[in-house]
């Protein structure tokens, strides 16, 4: 048994590592619809639609490599969502949204959050 | 060829409405495959040796009276066209649907079966079907005044020239559409418009019906090799009571003088013609060539 643990988690837009990430999500998901047939006996059949997905990641603010300077609502760049060292989702993607937290008590960093959704093909980790 | 198809959810469904009842059925068929399923329901000519043979409509099951009219066709799931092989040209190919194609088919009353309500009506190939519409007409012809005589006692004078009294004669304008003809008798259209039938037509004596001419047009057009026309023949029938209880049609005109008790005599020119032709209708009933 091998686990992953996800310390060495990374995101890349591009070529660009986004600095200081704490964690990311990717969910995936197949369209579709259910319906019944004369052929079905009773039970329903499952149309398989189209595969998608959206996700998103969050960080920390560095002002040495600013996250605004990479990513920006609208922006479509191909994600590399890194489990490791070597194994990573390759995402075409378009972010959706980004969110930028300041807590003014307690010396806490400034972090922030962006979400995106797939937009054609993803390849797996090999 | 056998076809898969499997019928969709909430199908079939009917409307009786007070001119025709209408099914509608929805079918789940291969993307591909949807023209050779829509031929099917819709049926078709095939010419094999020279000869038209018939290949019946899909019917539905309880209701011979209930043709399918229509067909709509669409993906059963439009958000997934499969995209396997990219189009790269407009005119080459169309999306391609994994799952298939949703095709309705809408079924109407076209035809009360053997025409029972309206009797003696032409026979036609079968896979062919006849409807009758009928509606009025008349005919107007002005007299000269010299034929009448005022009904007035004791002397019953005569209506002077110059008062023309007017007979209307109401008569009956009638269609007969067939509908589905793979290729209709041109030629027999052509040579027998303007002509009065020689025996007795849709009940009525000879010389009596006049046929003026067709309406032609086009019947399922989504393959071009199974087109059908749809024939619209209109005749007008005038018909004329003789004395002794027998009928008579367009070329007997009225005669100011009776012959043998009759005023409704036929008229003809010096070389002995009637001035309508009189032909056998049934090739305007059979396919052309």
């Amino acid at each position: 048994m091998a686990l992953l643990v996800g310390d060495n988690g990374k995101v890349f837009s591009g070529n660009t590592e986004v600095a200081d990430i704490t964690s990311w999500t990717f969910e995936t998901s197949v369209g579709g619809f259910s319906f019944s047939t004369s052929h079905t006996k009773g039970y329903t059949r499952r149309i398989l639609g189209n595969k998608s997905g959206r996700g998103k990641f969050t960080f920390r603010v560095d002002t040495n490599e600013p996250p605004w300077e990479v990513l920006y609502e609208g922006c479509q760049t191909t994600l590399k969502l890194k489990l490791d060292s070597t194994r990573y989702y390759s995402v075409p993607a378009v972010i959706e949204t980004l969110k930028f937290e300041v807590d003014t008590s307690g010396g806490k960093p400034i972090v922030g959050e962006a979400t995106f959704v797939t937009d054609r093909a993803w390849t797996e980790p090999s | 060829m056998s076809i898969p198809f499997e019928e969709l959810e909430g199908s079939p469904r009917f409307e009786v409405r007070d001119d025709e009842t209408v099914a509608v059925r929805t079918f789940m068929v291969p993307w591909t495959l949807w023209p050779k399923f829509g031929r099917q329901l819709l049926g078709q000519y095939e010419i094999r040796g020279g000869q038209y043979h018939f290949v019946p409509p899909t019917g539905l099951d309880g209701f011979p009276h209930l043709l399918v009219s229509e067909l709509i066709v669409e993906p059963l799931d439009p958000r997934s066209p499969s995209g396997a092989v990219p189009l790269t040209t407009v005119g080459r190919g169309t999306n391609d649907y994994t799952w298939g194609a949703k095709v309705t088919a809408i079924y109407r009353t076209r035809f009360d079966e053997q025409n029972a309500s309206r009797t003696k009506l032409p026979t036609v190939p079968q896979g062919t079907y006849l409807t009758f519409r009928a509606d009025v007409a008349a005919e107007y012809a002005a007299t000269p005044g010299r034929t009448w005589r005022w009904n007035a006692p004791p002397d019953y004078p005569a209506v002077a020239p110059d008062v023309q009294p007017g007979l209307l004669r109401p008569q009956s304008l009638f269609h007969l559409t067939w509908h589905r003809v793979p290729m209709p008798p041109w030629d027999a259209m052509r040579a027998l418009r303007g002509k009065v039938n020689a025996s007795e037509f849709v009940g009525s004596p000879p010389g009596t019906v006049l046929f003026l001419g067709a309406k032609v047009r086009r019947e399922f057009l989504f393959l071009a090799s199974d087109p059908f026309w749809r024939v619209e023949y209109a005749f007008q029938e005038n018909v004329k009571e003789l004395e002794t209880g027998g009928k008579v049609g367009w070329n007997h005109w009225y005669r100011e003088t009776a012959v043998s008790g009759e005023h409704w005599v036929a008229i003809a020119d010096e070389d002995g013609n009637p001035p309508y032709a009189s032909a056998d209708f049934s090739p305007l009933f059979s396919f052309g060539t």
